[in-house]
């Protein structure tokens, strides 16, 4: 029976994608935090520096074993969507990191590695984005 | 490239959803090809062509053509 079929079987980008968003947002959350905890010196040297630094490590290769396993389980079109989105945000961003140290120089605020990469992920979210509603 | 998959499936009284699970495909990458916005790669292409027991160039027509 037709009716009776479960359509959740049929593979949903969006319900793949959940888990491995929340896992990266947890990630960068460890990142935001620790960096913090750093600048501000709440962060006692020694043994406790390297616990807290030693989070965002432990958690990397779960957010990179997520994120290849999602990516594998895409279908063709998200596939394409999704390199497309990354050809585009990494053309995007080495254009903006040999542009931008000029501008600074001429007195545009300066930016660390950190904010380069928020601006490469950002560019790559919003060519997803608009991929995906190419194909929509 | 043109198609008849939005025929073939209105025929067989499916809805995308349920095409797309016959496929293992997303119910967007179904829409993208009825709608002719994405072309399939060639194994998803034959797959559609088993299911409907008919030939790849039976569904898809290339535009050059």
């Amino acid at each position: 029976m037709a009716s009776a079929e479960r359509l959740s079987d049929c593979p949903s980008h969006y319900r793949m994608a959940w888990p491995v968003i929340i896992l990266q947002l947890a990630w960068f959350a460890s990142v935001v935090v620790s960096r913090q905890w750093f600048n501000q010196g709440i962060v006692p040297p020694g043994m406790y520096s390297w616990m807290v630094a030693i989070v965002p490590v432990i958690l990397a290769p779960f957010v990179l074993r997520a994120y290849v396993g999602y990516f594998r389980a895409l279908d063709e079109l998200w596939v394409t969507i999704y390199l497309r989105a990354l050809a585009f945000s990494f053309g995007v961003s080495v254009l903006f990191l040999f542009i931008y140290p000029i501008l600074e120089l001429s007195g545009a605020p300066k930016l660390d590695a950190f904010a380069y990469a928020a601006f490469s992920v950002s560019v790559f979210c919003g060519a997803a984005f608009y991929c995906a509603r190419r194909y929509s | 490239m043109k198609n008849c998959l939005k025929a073939l499936r209105a025929e067989q009284d499916w809805t995308q959803a349920q095409l797309a699970k016959k496929l293992k495909v997303s119910r967007q990458t179904v829409n993208a090809i009825e709608t002719e916005k994405y072309d399939p790669g060639l194994p998803l292409a034959f797959k559609i062509a088993r299911l409907f027991r008919l030939h790849v160039e039976d569904i898809f027509e290339c535009d050059d053509h």
